[in-house]
């Protein structure tokens, strides 16, 4: 049984979710930001949080910037949030987001999928997709973020970088995957290896996996909904 | 791309306060989990500033004052913590430019975070027009532009048993 997940969650969280439009955060990760924006620290956190960092590394290049320069020894030098210190803190994000020694109550969800996956005949990974149509009052009305998954060797994987965290944290407005219907499930061995059950009805994308409905999830900041199987092997307890 | 940084004065108040309140609610064992990264930082962005400090005191043949230098570090850095920044050293980039562009005196350093903070000031407004514009490119959005926040259904106050598909 999984450590329960507390999740803060207010209207003005759904909304800010929304609002911070972050496209592919994987293209950050390719390039390589100026230091004093050390967003790497909490880009570990989701996307959501990238602006949280810029706002860190601005603050740290503000305070730095005049309390060193005025009590330094080197006149010449200059001050500021640098990535090496970016660095530390972002495997110490990390550490704290994936339940480390550090985490309060933090659950690696993926983590928890596999152990209750141990018993079924197929691997399988939580993943789909939150739709906005046709799907349920709460799911029509709040903003969403689609996740896609693909897959590869038998196994589903999570494209969108939100979904590939699948971690939840205490604080943290990552995604929360609620699946409703099997979507696709390659695995197994034999000839059936790469065998995929489809919900009946659901419409199937030419890559089998991709933009499916019949997987639904939710980021943690619009909360849960109640489109869930009852003998989905992983439970976790939210509360807002 | 970056989302809502949150510029201007009253962010660097907000997060002066956020942070008492923050600091207030550390735990024995929230500090026994910080002690290492914390040891870690102090370390390396020693090294690394001293060695900025050796690097430029080659270039102008100068000598600086380290156990000074390693104060006013720890100062800025403590500083920093207090308005929710980011932990930073000497960087050897940001100075080079400073001595080639004739910097001598701290009045430099000084400017950099004056300069810094002037920038952060208009980010709020800059915030505002990024959303804006956000806000148009967003197909859903767009859609969800008549609903205010007080037309949706209020969050559950407790899901239990939220179950994940494997």
């Amino acid at each position: 049984m999984p450590a329960p997940i507390h999740l803060p969650c207010s209207r003005g969280a759904m909304m800010s979710s929304e609002t911070s439009g972050v496209d592919s955060p994987q293209c950050w990760s390719r390039s390589r930001p100026p230091s004093p924006m050390a967003w790497q620290s909490t880009e570990v956190l989701g996307a959501d949080y990238v602006g949280f960092g810029v706002r860190a590394g601005l603050l740290g290049a503000i305070a730095i910037g005049l309390v060193t320069s005025a009590l330094g020894g080197a006149p010449r030098l200059i001050s500021a949030p640098c990535a090496p210190a970016a660095a530390v803190l972002s495997a110490l994000v990390a550490e704290l987001a994936t339940g480390g020694p550090g985490a309060s109550g933090p659950v690696s969800t993926r983590a928890d999928c596999r152990a209750a996956d141990a018993g079924r005949p197929a691997r399988r990974l939580p993943a789909g997709s939150l739709r906005s149509r046709g799907r349920g009052r709460l799911i029509n009305t709040y903003p969403t973020r689609r996740v896609r998954i693909s897959e590869r060797r038998g196994r589903a994987h999570l494209r969108e970088p939100g979904a590939e965290v699948l971690q939840l944290a205490q604080g943290c407005r990552v995604l929360v995957g609620l699946a409703r219907r099997p979507l696709a499930m390659a695995g197994g061995r034999g000839r059936h290896r790469h065998r995929r059950r489809r919900p009946a009805g659901a419409a199937a994308h030419a890559r089998g996996a991709r933009d499916d409905p019949g997987l639904l999830a939710a980021s943690s900041s619009i909360s849960a909904f109640g489109l869930i199987r009852p003998d989905s092997c992983t439970s976790i307890t939210t509360s807002w | 791309m970056i989302g809502p940084v949150g510029g201007g004065m009253g962010a660097v108040i907000a997060a002066f306060g956020e942070r008492w309140t923050a600091v207030a609610a550390v735990r024995f064992a929230d500090l026994a989990a910080l002690v290492v990264p914390a040891l870690t930082l102090s370390v390396l962005l020693s090294i690394d500033t001293l060695k900025t400090c050796v690097v430029v005191d080659a270039l102008t043949r100068s000598r600086h004052n380290s156990n000074r230098e390693l104060i006013g570090q720890g100062a800025g850095n403590f500083a920093s913590a207090l308005i929710g920044g980011m932990p930073g050293s000497g960087t050897m980039g940001a100075t080079l430019v400073n001595v080639n562009s004739g910097g001598r005196t701290r009045l430099s350093g000084l400017m950099e975070g004056v300069f810094v903070l002037a920038a952060f000031v208009p980010v709020r407004e800059l915030d505002r027009m990024g959303a804006h514009q956000r806000a148009r490119r967003d197909p859903l959005r767009r859609r969800l532009s008549h609903v205010r926040l007080e037309h949706l259904p209020p969050a559950p106050a407790a899901v239990h048993d939220a179950r994940f598909f494997a």
